[in-house]
């Protein structure tokens, strides 16, 4: 009887506390241009990707740009021991609460970034790995396209080209142009 | 390039040359550069007892990075550092108390930015039957550099842990006490960590594990990048709670079931100096979590197991447009079977549906739903003692939906088909060949999109040929001696009926490569190699005259890859390895790219 109840308790907590696996819902038809994706083909379309899922606020685009082992590193110097970076969720989760911040408020602010390749620094493109150098600006822009706030500094992404997928960040180090001018790292981190 | 690393192998050899089992010492030296990047990550550990009861110990671990100049704007080298190093001389007065000293250095420098950390601690520690208790206690100094201005503080440190097992047989399980406290006036610290841990198996191999921390902590820290002017105060909470049961039912099935549970909860507090662009809001996420599985065996020849998984994860970030509530449910399937001796099929199946919900159903961006399906079968062969076969096939289906109009237009499928076979001949003893084939097809395509030819619809194909023959001329040298081949077409996807494809560029790469493996003496490796890699691409031009596409060579890439890899085992303690390339690449139409890769690593063990 004891070994009952507790199955039917079990069970009741299950029934209670479960999702469906195989059901989805329904979308409202489309009332706005779609986002724009390239099929990452190569290690250089994961970074227009990149540009362009920051610019249209597009998480879904944004989460095919990264590997499932992504990490993200960055050299902050908040207090001894320093931090040193965060993984493949925190990434999606902080870049997500970015894009809904920016996308609740789409007609007064947008954000830009710029990535520009360095003269000393060739890509490296291997059979199924690839390191690109990139110096960049993100730009918060207000209604008008004014400038209210940019961050700039250089950035080295390891990518990979993975079975399922195509190519894919799986390591992004983030490195201040100079420590008086905040760096992409301190915009994402606003939003851990 | 040469200085350090011979820097590295002279400090190497003086400890290996100097240590003796009575004095372990752990040395772990790595450098590495590739272009303009240098990396040094060196870690040393010293213990030796003066006396029987009186021991020295000493630890420094550092990684260091130089960034020569170009790469950033201004020009200049950028350096960062970390290390720590700590001092320690421990007494013990009886078998189970020790009592000691300990000085400690934490340093952090990025470009004109320095922090150091300086410990002196007294140490106390007892070990007794059911209770532990360590504890340090002493002054904290600190200095902060932001060239030219300075500054320092110091003040008072106390780390402690207590645990307690009621039970040697942990019958009662076991709980633990840690606390952290420094009195540093611009960035005091307070943490207080619990734990409790219970485990319980019997003979027939039901268990059971209970794992839960809770912590509460309270510090100041420095938010900016730049000086050390203005500082920010966070309180955390956590909790964690793991649960672990498996039961053997009736009928040989195993039934197992684990729950979890997350809770952690930011609050900050910032001096009015800071910018809005680092400060975070406070914020809590909490996540639920359970899976039950059913695992039977049936005889020696099939085991099936059946998975079940759900996750709830809710995250208040005090703004509404950012919460978010997330659930998931997943359904796994694996079957296993041992048909004959020399056969083996590995099925399984993976069916799951995450559902991503904004506080005001569709109103922002991030109500979504994400459908993954997966499937793969693996079969192995073994045809006779001279060859072998697998095949593998997988098949991924993800199917993104956005709820709100504003983003549904990005709704989309997302399906890959992967073929696998390979090849194992063993013809002679000293020849071994490995032949594997792989087909790889993607297609994506828009939901409300699906019969335009909108460009957004789209396949890729992709096909590998890798040979590998490895050729054993003697105990010590083998050849190896690679080709492959691959293959890639890219181009929009229209449907009417059937998917047809219109191919934009084609990529064709051959790959071969020449190695030797040669180990003259038992624990020294050397494997010299040389790759030669040719790319072309075409595109494919579609006008009046060429109905089915003009091919025409849009890049040519070349690259020649020369390098090797040693490894030498000194002893089974100690470990050299070094790997140096240098790769020459050239692009169609742009000038040669030459550069080098080193590597070398150092460790000993005692």
């Amino acid at each position: 009887m004891k070994r009952l109840v507790f199955i039917i308790l079990i069970a009741l907590f299950v029934v209670s506390c479960a999702k469906n696996p195989f059901s989805t819902r329904d979308s409202e038809p489309p009332t706005a241009k779609a986002g724009t994706f390239i099929t990452p083909t190569t290690p250089q379309i994961v970074l227009e990707n990149l540009r362009l899922c920051y610019s249209e606020l597009v998480i879904g685009n944004f989460a095919q740009s990264l590997d499932s082992d992504f990490v993200f590193k960055y050299d902050f110097l908040q207090g001894a021991p320093a931090d040193s970076g965060w993984g493949f969720k925190q990434e999606l989760n902080l870049t997500e609460k970015m894009f809904n911040d920016f996308g609740a408020t789409k007609g007064e602010r947008s954000l830009r970034v710029a990535l520009i390749a360095q003269p000393g620094q060739p890509d490296i493109v291997l059979d199924s790995t690839a390191t690109l150098v990139r110096s960049y600006t993100v730009v918060v822009a207000d209604s008008s396209d004014r400038m209210s706030s940019s961050y700039q500094g250089v950035v080295r992404f390891e990518m990979t080209e993975s079975a399922f997928n195509f190519w894919a960040i799986r390591s992004w180090s983030d490195l201040h142009l100079n420590l008086d001018t905040p760096s992409w790292a301190e915009l994402k981190n606003a939003y851990r | 390039m040469c200085r350090p690393g011979f820097a590295l192998i002279i400090i190497s050899f003086c400890c290996l040359l100097h240590s003796n089992p009575a004095s372990p010492v752990n040395l772990n030296l790595s450098f590495s550069l590739d272009r303009q990047t240098y990396n040094w990550a060196d870690s040393v550990s010293y213990a030796r007892y003066l006396k029987p009861s009186l021991q020295l110990a000493l630890q420094n671990r550092s990684t260091a990075t130089l960034i020569k100049k170009s790469v950033f704007g201004e020009g200049g080298d950028r350096w960062q550092k970390t290390a720590r190093t700590s001092v320690s001389l421990t007494h013990r007065i009886k078998p189970s108390f020790k009592a000691g000293v300990e000085f400690s250095q934490d340093f952090d420098r990025l470009e004109k930015k320095r922090l150091i950390a300086n410990h002196a601690n007294l140490l106390t520690g007892f070990e007794g039957n059911h209770l532990n208790f360590s504890q340090r206690c002493g002054v904290v100094w600190e200095q902060r550099q932001f060239d030219p201005a300075s500054s320092s503080e110091s003040g008072l440190g106390y780390s402690g842990a207590l645990s307690i097992k009621p039970r040697r047989d942990r019958s009662l399980g076991s709980a633990s006490v840690e606390a952290q406290i420094t009195t540093l006036r611009r960035t005091p610290l307070k943490n207080i960590v619990l734990n409790y841990n219970f485990s319980a198996n019997n003979i027939r191999g039901d268990t059971v594990t209970l794992d839960t921390r809770q912590s509460f902590g309270e510090r100041k820290y420095f938010p900016s990048s730049g000086s050390f002017d203005v500082t920010a105060r966070q309180r955390s909470e956590q909790r964690r709670w793991d649960l672990h049961a498996s039961r053997r039912l009736p009928a040989a099935v195993v039934f197992s079931a684990s729950a979890a549970y997350r809770f952690d909860k930011y609050g900050y507090d910032y001096d009015n100096a800071v910018t809005d662009l680092v400060r975070q809001n406070n914020n809590f996420a909490s996540l639920f979590e359970y899976q039950f599985s059913l695992m039977r065996r049936f005889g020696r020849a099939l085991s099936m197991q059946g998975t079940y998984l759900y996750n709830r994860t809710k995250e208040d970030f005090g703004q509404q447009q950012t919460n978010q509530l997330a659930e998931t449910g997943q359904l796994g399937m694996t079957a296993k079977m041992f048909l004959l001796e020399a056969d083996t099929l590995e099925v399984s199946g993976q069916m799951g549906v995450t559902s991503y919900l904004a506080p005001t159903s569709s109103t922002f961006f991030a109500d979504r739903d994400r459908s993954v399906t997966v499937a793969t079968v693996r079969m192995t062969h073994r045809f006779s003692a001279f060859l072998t076969g697998m095949i593998d096939g997988s098949y991924r289906g993800f199917h993104a939906i956005y709820i709100s109009g504003r983003l549904s237009a990005n709704n989309n499928v997302n399906n890959v088909y992967i073929f696998n076979p390979t090849l194992i001949w063993r013809p002679l003893a000293n020849v071994s060949l490995q032949q594997s084939y792989q087909m790889f097809a993607n297609y994506i395509y828009y939901e409300y999109e699906k019969s335009d030819l909108s460009g957004r619809n789209t396949l890729y194909r992709r096909a590998n040929v890798s040979n590998k023959l490895t050729l054993t001329s003697s105990r010590r040298t083998d050849l190896v001696i690679e080709y492959s081949y691959r293959y890639e077409d890219f181009g929009p996807l229209v449907y009417s009926d059937q998917w047809q494809q219109q191919i934009s560029w084609d990529r064709r790469t051959h790959r071969p490569r020449v190695g030797i493996d040669y180990r003259p003496i038992a624990g020294l490796r050397f494997q010299p190699y040389a790759v030669y890699e040719i790319q072309r691409s075409y595109d494919h031009l579609f006008d009046s005259t060429a109905t089915l596409g003009r091919r025409q060579k849009s890049e040519e890439f070349t690259r020649t890859l020369v390098g090797f890899d040693f490894e030498w085992e000194l002893s089974n303690s100690s470990h050299i390895d070094c790997t140096l390339e240098r790769r020459v690449q050239d692009y169609q139409n742009q000038r040669n790219q030459e550069y080098n890769l080193f590597t070398i690593s150092i460790k000993r063990y005692l």
